[in-house]
């Protein structure tokens, strides 16, 4: 009878998370086996709960004051932004202190104010200067764009030294355009497809370039801030018969005026995005079955991965950490398709640059690690399991809020890969290697 | 012994009520100066009645100044602000201990 009870008990503390934390199997996977199927966020339900309803009363309790300037279109509250941020034993909160975040859920009204559509932007992301480039693009070409930020950057002495700003824009922007070779050159033949590379780095008043860093909140002063991006043309046109083949013709890789590291970026980062834009849809094929996401009411915007490019000379999935840490962008393409599954790939591997945090009393230390395949893809089934709960969980709270005049809009959402090959969200000290963006439909 | 089964199916009973019951706070969580992890509890009332000071005074000023600096129809004309905001407040986490929270967060204006 000892022996029932014990076992009784024993089960009640396996099969609960502790309320406000979650539970071990989204944080490093060592949860029970049935949890893959049973995985739920009920212990964080209150928590959610909580913070949908402070933010969405907060909201409606404030009336601004009608906007009396005489010309037209007028500003408007548009909405706000929360970053939420998970313990290393799992306890989830808002953000504050300091840290690195893992969520930010982004709020909306429900009925936009009347605006100018010319200026329609659903991004409510900080807008920073931009420079968009085209496969054409060459390197002198990108230098002349560069030269009118240089001139008012050391115009405004927010730089003093023009000779070293120069030096390094043109070095990190080189290494940009070997990238988008690389982004233009993979291939387009699944569901997801690289669609857009993002390069953002802050110039010090050295004219040096530092890290921007996406997955950290707070006090870093940024004078000077710019974005490198390619946006990657996609054909439009419907499939003829839905067993043609939609690999879209891919042009060689153009390696005229580039240096020996930028030939290995752009070769490699081809290879590399080949075998993700592989596993990313295989991922999402077997997570997500047919009309589910519109039952759910939300959808998956973009993966965003953070690409590394290692002293050997090697390209892998790395933190949104380093100088010079492009953003990949993988977005759903109507025409692609589901990959067959092929258990030969499974034991193929994928570079990923991982911090070593048990070395941080000698400072984190870069790891290149060769992750299989299917370590990989189960990582970012996991990952796209625990947003879409996340992220429904949220909206369903925000539909009972019937009267509210305000919803939840969308959210990004960040992983991480330790160095056991595990996947969860990124904790108060890591930095994300991907990012999944997802969006309210309704 | 039937009533210690019984007793112990009624206290995994209560225990899984428990975890249910309506929990009032939101957490508030982050790295202190030494990098040490911090969780603070606030009553969910109270972190309300907080972010409608920060969207009153701040949206409402920030809008009304908005017209005025940065009207329509220039050249260069602006259509998104955001503002980035950081506010520090007192809480009690015990009777005699108190803590600042810094929680951040943006407003975000369109026209």
């Amino acid at each position: 009878m000892k022996k029932i009870i014990f076992l009784l008990i024993l089960i009640s503390n396996a099969t609960y998370a502790k309320e406000g934390y979650l539970d071990s199997f989204w944080m490093d996977g060592t949860g029970l086996e049935k949890s893959a199927e049973t995985a739920n966020l009920d212990s964080i339900d209150n928590f959610i709960n909580n913070v949908t309803e402070a933010e969405l009363d907060a909201l409606d309790s404030v009336k601004f004051p009608v906007d009396k300037a005489d010309v037209k279109p007028k500003w408007y509250f548009a909405g706000t932004q929360t970053s939420l941020a998970v313990g290393f034993s799992g306890a989830i909160g808002l953000l504050t202190f300091g840290g690195t975040k893992s969520l930010e859920v982004n709020w909306e009204r429900k009925k936009p104010e009347p605006k100018d559509k010319s200026n329609d932007d659903d991004s409510l992301s900080s807008s920073v200067e931009t420079v968009t480039v085209n496969e054409g693009t060459t390197k002198a070409d990108l230098n002349k764009e560069l030269e009118p930020f240089i001139r008012s950057v050391v115009d405004s002495k927010k730089v003093t030294n023009e000779d070293t700003l120069r030096k390094e824009l043109r070095e990190a922007s080189g290494k940009f355009l070997a990238y988008v070779k690389g982004v233009s050159a993979s291939q387009t033949r699944y569901k997801f497809v690289p669609t857009k590379i993002r390069l953002e780095f802050n110039v010090e008043g050295s004219g040096k370039l530092a890290t921007t860093l996406p997955g950290l909140t707070g006090k870093i002063a940024v004078p000077v801030k710019i974005r490198l991006e390619f946006i990657r043309v996609m054909a439009k046109a419907p499939v003829v018969a839905p067993t043609a083949p939609t690999t879209a013709p891919v042009a060689a890789i153009v390696t005229a005026d580039m240096t020996e590291t930028e030939k290995k970026i752009a070769t490699q980062t081809k290879s590399l995005l080949d075998k993700l834009a592989q596993e990313v849809t295989l991922a999402y094929s077997e997570q997500v079955k047919d009309g589910d996401m519109e039952k759910r009411d939300i959808v998956l915007k973009y993966i965003e991965v953070g690409l590394g490019f290692g002293v050997e000379g090697k390209i892998g999935l790395a933190t949104f950490k380093a100088n010079v840490i492009p953003s990949i962008f993988f977005q759903k393409f109507d025409l692609g398709q589901a990959p067959k599954m092929d258990k030969s790939i499974d034991e193929e591997s994928i570079p990923v640059f991982v911090d070593d945090e048990s070395s941080s009393d000698k400072g984190l230390k870069d790891h290149m690690m060769n992750l299989e395949r299917k370590k990989v893809r189960k990582g970012m089934k996991k990952s796209l399991d625990f947003a879409f709960k996340f992220a429904e969980k949220i909206q369903r709270k925000t539909e009972a809020k019937k009267a509210s005049n305000w919803k939840f809009k969308d959210m990004e959402s960040r992983y991480h890969f330790s160095l056991a090959g595990t996947v969860g969200p990124v904790k108060l000290t890591g930095l994300p290697h991907f990012i999944l963006h997802i969006a309210n439909t309704k | 012994m039937k009533k210690l089964l019984f007793l112990s199916c009624l206290l995994l009973t209560l225990s899984g009520a428990g975890r249910a019951e309506d929990n009032q706070d939101v957490n508030f969580i982050g790295l202190d100066e030494m990098g040490k992890e911090i969780n603070i509890p606030m009553k969910k009332y109270l972190w309300s009645k907080k972010n409608q000071e920060v969207l009153k005074r701040l949206g409402g000023e920030t809008l009304a100044g908005l017209s005025h600096l940065l009207p329509s129809g220039e050249k260069f004309d602006f259509y998104q602000f955001d503002l980035g905001a950081e506010i520090k407040m007192k809480v009690g986490i015990g009777d005699l201990v108190e803590a600042t929270v810094q929680p951040y967060f943006y407003l975000v204006f369109k026209k």
